[in-house]
């Protein structure tokens, strides 16, 4: 091979991330590099991601909503959330105007429907008698409404539903397995696979197919198949312990999430030393998880010390496993943690200290797919996660970041549903940080709003990308196995 | 106070300059957009001392994103923005020969014109679907190194066919 071509591959491999740091540093040392050809190189991957993108108008938004954030302070202090309220009742009044007019606009283009959604999208619906339906991506929906009731076609994807219960028609949402007639609720339904399922968090529906009609009351899941009668899917709540080193956003929302979802009781948060800001020490995350919550309005939920590092060497002295060893011991069933970052040191202790106590545990990582094998999702605290994935007893997930990335949009639709709870200045925020927050943050708020949480249910919208096989722990080494999604 | 509206059209007039600094300066290009926005924001707390008589306004961001870099090889931070923090220093010191990026993206845009289709669908995949050369790999029945090859093949093919462009009159890739 002559220089130019070693050349050539050797700034290849810097440009895609294929060269490890000794490798480069050795090559800057012998100042083997030609440097304005690598820079020439980058540009150019620079010019055709752009080129690839048309994204000038999107990431000029997003600069001006990044002002905006900056320019309003730091996130969830308490008074911040006093401001927010303020402000909520100001705007609340603007909002009862607004609605007026929505809700004649939304009349007249209701009446036009059969109005089918576009899949990439999600919107929001709302209907005359303060009712709302939000589809989210790659719903495809009609409805159609006459004086007697109003009929809601879902033909694939997922929609949420609000139903008023002071209402003069009858509402009834149907897919090609059978139909649901709505009370007066709240509930998710899904389609795929030739079945239907029905989550319904709040009131009661009749759910009909194969000419059977089940009655069904919040909370509670019922799958329906356009041959066999409605099937009710026993609904256990589930004992959540989340893990995080820092309360922004993303996480913040994906706990009020869970906070709302009827499948789960969280039990507790655990604080860990993180990464925001770096190497935080964790009795300040402690203490600013507290504050958050305080000022969110949940101060009953218990919150934890952590471990004070990412690393395996951050494994003593962790409280927090003491506190699930406690839980485990005075409680039946498993417990759910979810990690909301890639720092395993909580779970390696776990591990450590009582096995059997991990044994009884649901665990989800995120994770990232490198070179046909998986890695943790951060480029730090790679030796606690591997010892993790190959000693966990329990059972243990893998979330593919990028998948979760592709679900953060859908699970934004959530945030509609959230709004009354969060104010409208923490939805701009989280509009702002999808757009910008690096991808482990989406994947993280994307992942506890519902892909981690559903580890023990039977959904099939799972981000799961991996369930790692059980006993011999040889089987998980990372290096050796390679899994296909 | 700034005028945002003002402040928009700037970055709108410089944005694709910058993105393509920052990325030649060693930015891992999962966080060009992030080190690009976090120049924006400090040029926009300081847009008043922006004189367009003493610089233009590429080269004063230049300068501001110059600095965020050199902040950020100094920092030894974990989880590093570059893709070598050593790298990232000895590239944001690289002397830059201004150039029309406007004229550049055009180039580039009649040079991804003149690929065949197997190339744009491999462009299409990796840099706007954003997968990487072993998910491309499984989709298009080839190994992973056999796409990275390609990817590169096509970078140096992209880039010559740019200064040819630049240089000179219109030439097709192939």
């Amino acid at each position: 091979m002559t220089n130019a071509q070693t050349d050539g591959v050797l700034l290849s491999r810097i440009i895609d991330g294929e060269i490890t740091d000794e490798e480069l540093q050795s090559v800057i040392d012998t100042e083997e590099i030609n440097a304005g050809e690598l820079r020439q190189l980058l540009e150019c991957d620079e010019l055709i991601r752009q080129t690839a993108n048309q994204d000038a108008a999107v990431f000029a938004e997003s600069v001006q909503q990044r002002i905006d954030y900056e320019e309003d302070g730091p996130a969830f202090t308490a008074g911040l959330m006093l401001r927010i309220k303020r402000r909520q009742r100001l705007v609340t009044a603007g909002f009862a105007i607004a609605a007026v007019l929505l809700v004649s606009v939304a009349y007249q283009l209701f009446n036009q429907s059969p109005a089918p959604t576009h899949a990439g999208y999600s919107h929001s619906h709302a209907f005359a008698d303060g009712s709302h339906i939000h589809f989210n991506d790659a719903a495809q929906v009609q409805w159609q409404e006459d004086a007697e009731k109003i009929n809601v076609n879902l033909k694939s994807g997922e929609l949420q539903a609000v139903i008023e219960k002071e209402r003069q028609r009858p509402y009834v949402f149907s897919t090609a397995e059978g139909s649901v007639l709505v009370r007066g609720t709240a509930f998710r339904l899904y389609q795929e696979h030739a079945q239907s399922v029905i989550n319904l968090t709040e009131g009661s529906v009749d759910v009909e197919s194969a000419s059977e009609t089940l009655t069904i009351h919040a909370p509670s899941r019922v799958r329906f198949q356009r041959f066999a009668a409605p099937q009710a899917i026993p609904l256990r709540k589930q004992n959540l312990f989340i893990i995080t080193d820092f309360m922004s956003y993303d996480d913040y929302l994906a706990v009020i999430a869970i906070l709302r979802d009827p499948s789960f009781t969280l039990c507790g948060i655990i604080a860990t030393a993180g990464s925001v800001p770096y190497n935080q020490d964790v009795d300040v995350v402690h203490t600013e998880i507290k504050q958050t919550l305080e000022a969110i309005g949940y101060p009953d939920i218990p919150v934890h010390r952590g471990a004070t590092g990412i690393n395996l060497d951050a494994t003593v002295d962790v409280p927090a496993v003491d506190v699930l060893h406690a839980f485990a011991q005075a409680n039946e069933g498993r417990i759910a943690i979810a990690n909301l970052g890639s720092y395993q040191a909580v779970s390696a202790a776990l591990i450590k200290q009582y096995p059997d106590t991990a044994q009884r545990c649901v665990l989800a990582n995120l994770a990232r797919q490198r070179k046909g094998g998986w890695v943790s999702a951060r480029d730090d605290g790679e030796e606690a996660f591997n010892y993790v994935c190959n000693n966990f007893p329990g059972q243990l997930y893998l979330l593919d970041e990028q998948l979760a990335r592709q679900w953060t949009s859908i699970r934004l639709a959530d945030l509609d549903a959230l709004q009354s709870s969060i104010g409208k200045r923490i939805r701009e925020r989280v509009t702002y940080t999808t757009k910008t927050m690096p991808i482990w943050d989406q994947a993280m708020f994307a992942v506890l709003s519902q892909a981690c949480l559903e580890a023990n249910t039977d959904q099939s919208e799972l981000v799961i990308v991996k369930e790692l096989p059980a006993g011999d722990p040889e089987q998980r080494g990372l290096r050796t196995l390679k899994f296909v999604p | 106070m700034v005028d945002k509206q003002s402040f928009t059209e700037f970055v709108l007039a410089h944005q694709a300059a910058l993105r393509i600094y920052v990325r030649g300066s060693a930015v891992k290009p999962d966080f060009v957009d992030d080190v690009a926005q976090e120049c924006f924001l400090v040029a926009y707390k300081r847009f008043k001392e922006f004189d367009p008589a003493r610089a233009s306004g590429a080269t004063w961001l230049r300068g501001i994103a110059r600095n965020i870099i050199l902040n950020e090889a100094r920092k030894h931070a974990r989880r590093s923005r570059l893709l070598h923090e050593g790298l990232g220093k000895i590239l944001v010191k690289q002397e830059i020969h201004e150039q029309n990026d406007d004229q550049r993206l055009e180039a580039i845009r009649l040079c991804l014109a003149h690929l065949d289709e197997q190339q744009q669908q491999l462009i299409k995949l990796h840099y706007a679907e954003e997968q990487d050369a072993q998910i491309i790999g499984e989709q298009l029945g080839m190994k992973a190194a056999s796409i990275r090859k390609r990817l590169s093949r096509l970078r140096l093919r992209l880039r010559d066919c740019i200064e040819r462009r630049m240089q000179g009159p219109a030439e097709s890739l192939s």
